[in-house]
């Protein structure tokens, strides 16, 4: 299995589309950066409490935190779109026709080729967050991480470098999830479309649809949304405390805000894995 | 499953939709011959392949390779088997060389860089193995095809036309490959091809496919002995219609009449009787000739003469 996944990977990366991709985040890491070093200088008045915070918050989990922000739409549309072509594009080109002569089962085949997404998106992650910490300690250093998400009850939350880091990596980790729930539709999708960019295409398609759908402000939508994961594609951002428990005062872990997301998202994850697998291993390979 | 065979069907079956694409057939090809699989386009050749190495489910009917049922065992047969199904197929952006130890790898884990070596050797691709397919010819494509079928040493290889798009030398070259592996390493070889004359010099036996079915099958030699033709120069009285005679003997069929001359697909061994009823009907044969049937001849016969896909 392992040397299925290596192979996988290999051929992988000997394509350009999971560069051009690293190549975009490089270069809206260092924007995101020259951005903070413009604006950062954290001054806000006004704001719902009308709070007034004055100081430095330039530091590098703050270019990190805002990275996932700003950076997230790019991963979640473009991910799925390089990672298409895994499945589908073996059957565009007909090499499906030629591994699956060897003697190996279909399963094997298709979970290393979905490995190899996870793996991507992982590395994809990886690459964002590391970074723009990096960029980010170069130009400002480390730092304190603050949030603004207890603002209206008059604190503002502020986590010490070791802390924040953590949240940070608990964010980017919410962030991967909600990718490869994009990714895994595109991979399984390419299961059914021998085609190297509609598995993408379509993925892309069915995450804007269920992103308008969700928005709508109807209130038949209303019962649906709990359930649709498109209502947390973004709460990776939700992954920082924001507020304090009322008798001793510590730091709430924000489980009410992750745990739904965790949930839909695996359970996303979980059913289209399961029938782009039960397809690849039903279908008659005719390409 | 007998394991005197290195494939056996039976009743295999594909429907594509209401189109049936293989018709319940019986195949049984025995281990060390070199086997060829005829048949117009659309007969059912690569359908009938794609069943065999798995890539298609079977409507109905079973087979085995190897003595591996398909739908049981099929990772057990595709382990001593290289196959190559239509056109070569190969991740466009890696070289040769990387293709086949992909394709190794899934095989044996990592395949030993003797055996690539020596599948490019084989094929003559050593001298460009290290170039991306991408850049290949379709010759090329094919060489590496057949190299990618061999590599691992299979006992049998099963082949789609192998010869499609190589040059004469590779045609030659193919085809002492394929004699040489039958004789020395007694592999059993089950190839389609249109190229008749290739098959006629290359296979032990054949089977020729029409619309799905199995029409013809055996051993070369005996199917075109079996139906021979008769070239028979003429010469009728008045009144007396030779074609007309010839035609109630069992076996026999009018091909052609041309001036002065029959020619009849018949059993060689109806040469007398045909003689016979002629000359006692008063019809001066001048010459009555066996002509050695080609496979293309056989071939012609009993699939049509004109193709309707
Ligand atoms: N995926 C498919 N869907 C529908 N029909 C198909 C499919 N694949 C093959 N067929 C049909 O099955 C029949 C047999 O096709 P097949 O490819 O096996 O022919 P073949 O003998 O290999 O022909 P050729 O000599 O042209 O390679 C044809 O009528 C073809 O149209
Ligand atoms: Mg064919």
């Amino acid at each position: 299995m392992i040397t299925l996944i290596r192979w996988e990977l290999h051929r992988f990366y000997r394509r350009l589309a999971p560069y051009y991709l690293y190549g975009a985040l490089a270069l809206l890491v260092t924007m995101v950066t020259w951005g903070m070093r413009e604006f950062g200088r954290f001054s806000s008045r006004g704001g719902g409490a009308g709070l007034e915070i004055v100081g430095d918050t330039r530091n590098a989990l703050m270019v990190s935190q805002g990275a996932s922000l700003t950076v997230a739409i790019l991963l979640l549309y473009l991910v799925p779109v390089v990672v298409g072509e895994i499945v589908g594009g073996d059957g565009a080109t007909g090499v499906l026709r030629t591994i699956l002569v060897r003697p190996r089962r279909r399963a094997q085949i298709w979970l290393a080729k979905y490995a190899t997404a996870w793996i991507y998106a992982l590395s994809v992650s990886a690459a964002l967050m590391g970074l723009s910490l990096l960029l980010g300690g170069l130009f400002f250093g480390w730092g304190k991480l603050y949030s603004a998400g207890d603002l209206h009850n008059g604190k503002l939350i502020v986590l010490t470098p070791r802390e924040g880091l953590a949240y940070v990596a608990l964010s980017y980790s919410l962030l991967t999830l909600s990718v490869m729930t994009a990714g895994t539709i595109a991979v399984a999708l390419g299961s059914w479309l021998d085609n190297a960019l509609l598995p993408g295409m379509f993925a892309v398609g069915i995450l804007i649809t269920l992103q308008i759908i969700t928005g709508l402000p109807y209130e038949w939508v209303e019962p649906l949304k709990p359930y649709v994961f498109t209502t947390y594609l973004l709460d990776h951002t939700k992954a920082y405390p924001n507020s304090f428990d009322p008798a001793t005062g510590a730091l709430q872990f924000p489980a009410a805000a992750i745990w739904p997301m965790v949930r839909v998202h695996c359970v996303t994850i979980f059913c289209f894995a399961a029938a782009g697998l039960w397809r690849f291993l039903q279908r008659d390979v005719t390409c | 499953m007998s394991s005197g065979l290195a494939i056996e069907a039976t009743g295999l079956t594909k429907r594509f939709g209401q189109r049936v694409a293989v018709d319940a057939l019986n195949l049984a090809v025995p281990r060390g011959t070199v086997y060829g699989f005829l048949g117009p386009n659309g007969s059912g050749k690569t359908t009938t392949i794609r069943m065999l190495v798995g890539l298609l489910r079977p409507t109905a009917g079973s087979a085995s390779l190897l003595g591996h049922d398909i739908r049981r065992d099929l990772i057990a047969g595709l382990r001593e088997t290289g196959a190559q199904v239509e056109s070569p197929a190969f991740v466009s952006n890696l070289s040769g060389r990387r293709n086949l130890e992909y394709l190794g790898a899934l095989t044996l884990g990592r395949v030993p860089a003797a055996l690539v070596d020596q599948a490019l050797a084989r094929v003559r691709l050593t001298g460009r193995d290290r170039d991306r397919v991408r850049t290949y010819s379709q010759g090329m494509k094919a060489r590496l095809g057949l190299a990618q079928a061999l590599l691992c040493q299979p006992r049998l290889l099963i082949l789609d036309e192998p010869t499609n798009g190589l040059d004469p030398q590779g045609m030659h070259e193919v085809r002492e490959l394929i004699r040489h592996l039958a004789a020395e390493d007694g592999m059993t070889v089950f190839i389609s091809s249109h190229l008749l004359a290739e098959v006629q010099q290359l296979c032990d036996r054949v089977a020729i496919l029409r619309r799905g079915q199995a029409v013809a099958e055996g051993p070369v030699a005996e199917l075109l002995s079996s139906a021979g033709r008769l070239r028979i120069a003429v010469d009728e009285p008045d009144g007396v219609d030779a074609a007309a005679l010839v035609a109630e003997v069992d076996g026999v069929q009018i091909v052609a009449r041309e001036d002065g001359y029959l020619r009849l697909a018949a059993p060689p061994e109806q040469a007398a009787e045909i003689n016979r009823r002629l000359v006692s009907a008063g019809v001066a044969v001048g010459e009555l000739v066996i002509e050695r049937q080609s496979l293309e001849d056989f071939y012609l016969d009993v699939t049509g003469r004109e193709a309707q896909l």
